[in-house]
């Protein structure tokens, strides 16, 4: 088990849902990959307002999925956005995506 | 899981994360409450009119249409049933935090969703969500209780309406102000021609307030219009009208009172006054008032045989002026609760005194000290002109109803050996004659007449004792004694009286003749008076004093006496 996932608030959830973990997690990876995606298209437009809106979406899931790091990379973005500045997007959507691949891997081991 | 279904929630839940929204959902059920989840604003603002949630999660940013608008427009379209609303934000989101609480959110949930404070906020706010539905529920209960109260008090009023207006208080002599606040707590106005063409008016206020202080005044109305009609004088009527509230109030309830009669043609009034503030008599021609206050009791505290029904009387001039009023008018308070008071109200009667506003100028008085706290208008004031009043009118319709009371009547009243032994005939015989107007006032000597008669028929004619008896020192036990053995062997035997009665416009003429079953005593007329001694007792004589006239028929069973009485003015 890697930082990438709160180990604690895995289990929590592991217990709180049963056998709808799997769901959770294949939610999950749907929605942030969805979020991806449209953020994406988003900042190729410059379109801070819908990066801000997928942001904030992917951030609250991740803090309630426990992926904090990500979380992290998620609000520092959605700050900028907010502000009108993104300080070099693509770079910050990059490190975003390779977390997120490393989210993914760890809640489909757990799984 | 302990999931009890009365407690259980129906709760909404908007949150476009699919994830975010999983959880919740999971979180929900597990506390055994229903969850609703939706994606979007539009969609939470149709599923909150469709499911009626008790509880609303919604989550500040989604597609379609925000959270705080979604909140917004609930608390724009609930009436009075608040369903509390959540946010569910993360309290980094500071700027946000106000907005939610202007647009009616309660409360926040922040991410990552704690199951422990979730289910602790669900569980306070479905506490607050039980307590505001009852509280709901006894609003609506206390409304329509309110609105029922009201409904009775309409028709109560319609009612008393009836019953207090059909006098003469439309009368141009007479000028009154009752608030309608002081007719439910239990002041009432009364006033009606008497046969005779006299104007009598009462004022009473009772004690306490609201129904309990009104419902009296209906026995006290149709008491009042009932006797005032038949003719009674005042005295009878006051009696008749403590005696019935005294026996239907409560103890501590009674009835301050104050009843005038006015004779336009001798231009007399006399007064009675039971409690009420005392009553300010002008006197035109001297241009000073004659202060009439209270000497009785109010109505209703005494039992009959102390109350004290004797009233005063006044000679009045053209213009001379009563004004009476109940305690209201002197207690009505102003916004600081500062009462108009006693000592106002005289100044502002001497600063006016002769004045025709001066009535006007009263209320005015009250009213203006009072402002607007209307509430506090609880005032009864009346105003009675001593005028040359077109009396044949009035006594038109008058005469039509003196037509429903007792004036000539003849009755036989026979009773065998059979009732003598029980029943006694007098109060039934009191009560035919005390149907006569004006006979009333005689009840006393009357039933001493009757009494004597019947006593005279039953003990010396029907059982044959002789009075001789009662001589001896323990005469009186042993002729007792012997009286009751006699009646309860009594096989035979009989007594009948015979009642005439003869009105005029003095008064009339009451005849009564009793006979007995008996043998009589043999008497010559010369020695009747030493007999007298003997066979009445005292008896006789008394009945030469309270008649007109007697007459014994022989052999001394048949008696007739006249009893002729007068008209009170």
């Amino acid at each position: 088990m890697s930082d990438e996932v709160d180990s604690d608030n895995l289990n929590m959830l592991r217990d709180l849902l049963g056998d709808k973990f799997g769901e959770l997690v294949e939610t999950f990876v749907e929605d942030a990959t969805q979020r991806m995606d449209a953020m994406q298209v988003a900042l190729a437009k410059n379109d801070l307002e819908a990066v801000r809106r997928e942001v904030h979406g992917l951030k609250g899931s991740c803090r309630n999925i426990g992926a904090n790091p990500l979380g992290d990379l998620c609000h520092t973005m959605e700050t900028q956005a907010y502000d009108g500045a993104l300080d070099n997007g693509q770079q910050q959507f990059a490190a975003m995506e390779q977390r997120l691949a490393a989210v993914i891997a760890v809640l489909v081991a757990v799984q | 899981m302990n999931i009890d279904t009365s407690d259980s929630l129906k709760i909404l839940i908007a949150e476009d994360s699919a994830t975010d929204r999983l959880i919740l959902e999971t979180i929900v059920s597990r506390a055994g409450h229903v969850p609703i989840g939706v994606s979007d604003g539009l969609e939470a603002l149709e599923a909150y009119k469709n499911e009626s949630p008790d509880l609303v999660l919604l989550d500040v940013l989604m597609p379609n249409m925000g959270g705080i608008d979604v909140a917004r427009s609930i608390r724009a379209s609930a009436q009075e049933d608040v369903v509390p609303i959540i946010f569910l934000t993360s309290l980094s989101d500071q700027e946000s935090l106000v907005e939610c609480l202007e647009a009616g959110g309660d409360d926040f949930i922040p991410k990552p969703y704690n199951q422990a404070v979730l289910q602790s906020k669900i569980k306070a706010f479905g506490r607050l969500r039980k307590m505001h539905s009852t509280v709901l529920q006894q609003k609506a209960q206390i409304e329509e209780h309110n609105r029922h109260l009201i409904q009775e008090q309409t028709v109560a009023k319609q009612v008393f309406d009836k019953i207090a207006h059909t006098g003469c208080l439309d009368m141009g002599n007479i000028r009154h102000y009752m608030s309608p606040l002081a007719v439910f707590n239990g002041d009432v106005l009364v006033s009606e021609f008497s046969p005779s063409g006299n104007m009598v008016v009462m004022l009473g206020d009772f004690t306490g307030h609201g129904l309990p202080a009104a419902i009296g005044s209906m026995p006290l109305a149709s008491t009042f219009y009932g006797m005032v009609r038949k003719g009674f004088n005042m005295s009878d009527i006051l009696r008749e009208i403590n005696q019935k509230l005294n026996d239907i109030l409560p103890i501590g309830f009674f009835c301050c009172a104050i009843c005038i009669d006015i004779n336009f043609k001798e231009r007399r009034v006399k007064i009675w006054n039971g409690g009420l503030p005392e009553a300010f008599l002008y006197h035109s021609n001297r241009n000073e008032y004659e202060l009439l206050p209270s000497k009785n009791l109010p109505l209703g505290v005494l039992p009959n045989n102390s109350f004290n029904g004797e009233t005063d009387s006044f000679q009045l001039e053209y213009g001379d002026r009563l004004f009476m009023w109940s305690d209201g008018a002197f207690e009505a308070r102003n916004r600081e609760g500062v009462m108009f008071g006693e000592e106002r109200l005289h100044k502002v009667l001497y600063d006016n005194a002769g004045s025709p506003e001066l009535f006007d100028k009263i209320l005015s008085g009250v009213h203006s000290h009072i402002g607007t706290s209307e509430k506090d208008d609880d005032m009864s004031l009346v105003e009675i002109e001593m005028q040359d009043v077109d009396i044949v009118a009035e006594v038109e319709h008058i005469t039509e109803r003196k037509q429903g009371s007792l004036a000539d009547w003849q009755m036989n009243f026979v009773l065998p050996e059979t009732s003598l032994k029980e029943f006694d005939p007098l109060p039934l015989m009191m009560n035919i004659i005390s149907e006569v107007p004006g006979l009333r006032q005689h009840r006393t000597p009357l039933y001493t007449v009757l009494a004597e008669l019947y006593t005279n028929a039953l003990e010396h004619g029907v059982l044959g004792l002789s009075s001789e008896l009662k001589s001896s020192p323990d005469g009186f036990a042993s002729y007792y004694n012997e009286r009751a053995d006699r009646l309860s062997n009594l096989n035979d035997g009989e007594i009948s009286f015979d009642l005439a009665h003869t009105a005029d416009d003095a008064g009339g003429l009451l005849r009564i003749r009793v006979k007995d079953s008996g043998k009589g005593f043999a008497f010559a007329p010369k020695e009747a008076d030493q007999e007298n001694g003997n066979y009445f007792g005292r008896g006789l004589t008394l009945i030469q004093e309270l008649s007109e006239s007697i007459k014994i028929r022989e052999p001394g069973n048949d008696i007739e006496v006249n009893y002729r009485w007068n008209l009170e003015d």
